[in-house]
């Protein structure tokens, strides 16, 4: 509705949903703009790139204007943990250059005219209030209730942790964010963030990473949800800090991290808020008293107009938890 | 003598024809096809419930584009994959697309008001 207020035409496009797995508990979400695309180009079953017997998930968006994700096929339940190792990723560097990009003058258009260059990642792992799918970036940022990502840019917007000071970078960092729904979201890019990094939850508004992945390094990651407690888990092979694993947890509904509530019952009252972006209007109100919101989870590329490359995934694992 | 044989012939072969005509009305009761519509469900039949969106569709190897490549083998743990047993094998279609405009908020996928 935002972008058609604007009159932006949406470029022609295709996409599929592919459910897979046991039961068909997950779900493979593909866009392209292309009308000849292979299945393969974007989602594979292939050789573990560590060089062990074994086979893993790899998911690829060759274009930036592609999109790749796994989800759960079903909302998760009220209580749960996933866990699964990610790795080996080749979606830029945050040098100067190209970034990961092919020729350099890709666009995020239609939706802004700013170089997508600049930026370009994937998500580890995140937590959708709705059902994901590829979308434009400002369509996924609005609708995050928990991420661990990386985004290679340059120059830097942020900071990241070296293990004694943060520096600012933008290579290869690790953001671990709790969006916070204490404050105004952005009509483009969402809430701002509560980022964990050097052992604890920053101030709001800053970026602050946790650490740098290495690119030939699996890692293994863990999100726990407990009622309302979020806990997020990183083992792995770092930049900084070697070999380490980073945890943290946050009480989501005292910190009212945006639209946690999978029921209007669990909405801590403080959270409320009936304000509206004056462009969508008051029948789109931030976060209403009678709101719950389902979590999914959603891993790869889902930026329609941003980020080119691919990632590794293996052993995904769900479970509901009493 | 010829009355009575004729009237002989006559019963007989009325029994005959009577027992010819009963065994073929068997045999066509069991050689007949069956109705098919008395195996379709009367209108008044009760409906399953609709699926809700989000659920997963049924496993179909026929249909489905990702299948495992060894069914025996595919009786893993519930909600645990490790990508071994995968293979893309099926007809995979694609759909035109009418999401892409979508951002931040939607009609559908904002405000969900619901109480579990």
């Amino acid at each position: 509705m935002y972008f058609t207020q604007k009159e932006i035409t949406p470029p022609e496009g295709n996409r599929t949903s592919l459910a897979f797995g046991n039961n068909n508990w997950l779900t493979a979400e593909l866009y392209s703009r292309d009308n000849d695309r292979e299945i393969t180009d974007f989602i594979d079953f292939v050789d573990d790139p560590s060089g062990i017997d074994n086979t893993v998930l790899k998911l690829s968006t060759l274009k930036h204007t592609d999109g790749a994700i796994i989800r759960s096929s079903q909302a998760l339940p009220k209580n749960y943990r996933i866990s699964l190792k990610v790795g080996f990723p080749q979606y830029g560097d945050g040098e100067d250059g190209l970034n990961g990009y092919d020729i350099g003058d890709e666009l995020a258009e239609p939706w802004n005219g700013h170089s997508a260059v600049a930026e370009n990642g994937f998500y580890w792992l995140s937590i959708l209030d709705s059902q994901p799918k590829p979308h434009n970036n400002t369509w996924i940022h609005h609708h995050r209730k928990f991420v661990i990502d990386s985004d290679n840019h340059s120059p830097p917007w942020m900071e990241i942790y070296n293990g004694s000071e943060f520096e600012s970078s933008g290579k290869n960092p690790i953001m671990v964010i709790a969006p916070d729904g204490t404050r105004t979201p952005n009509i483009r890019n969402g809430s701002p963030f509560i980022s964990y990094a050097a052992e604890e939850w920053q101030a709001s508004g800053q970026i602050r990473a946790i650490d740098s992945y290495l690119p030939n390094e699996w890692y293994q990651v863990t999100f726990t949800r407990i009622d309302n407690i979020y806990t997020f888990k990183i083992e792995g092979n770092f930049k900084h800090s070697g070999n380490m694993t980073y945890t943290g947890s946050i009480d989501a509904a005292e910190n009212c991290i945006w639209h946690y509530n999978q029921t209007s019952e669990d909405l801590n009252p403080d959270c409320i808020n009936n304000n509206f972006f004056t462009e969508l209007g008051d029948q789109f109100p931030f976060w209403p008293e009678s709101s719950g919101f389902d979590d999914f989870f959603m891993l790869g590329d889902p930026h329609i107009n941003y980020y080119e490359g691919h990632v590794y995934y293996d052993d995904i694992q769900l479970v509901e938890l009493p | 003598m010829g009355k009575n044989f004729k009237n002989f012939v006559l019963h007989i072969s009325l029994i005959m024809t009577c027992l010819l005509v009963i065994a073929c009305k068997e045999k066509e009761d069991i050689l007949e096809p069956i109705n098919p519509e008395q195996t379709t469900p009367k209108p008044t039949d009760p409906k399953p419930t609709d699926p809700k969106p989000t659920d997963p569709k049924p496993a179909d190897p026929l249909t489905q584009c990702i299948n495992p490549k060894n069914t025996n083998a595919a009786d893993q743990a519930q909600h645990n994959e490790n990508f071994e047993n995968l293979a893309i094998n099926g007809p995979c279609v694609w759909q035109i697309d009418a999401l892409a405009n979508e951002g931040p908020f939607t009609e559908t996928d904002c405000i969900s008001l619901k109480k579990r």
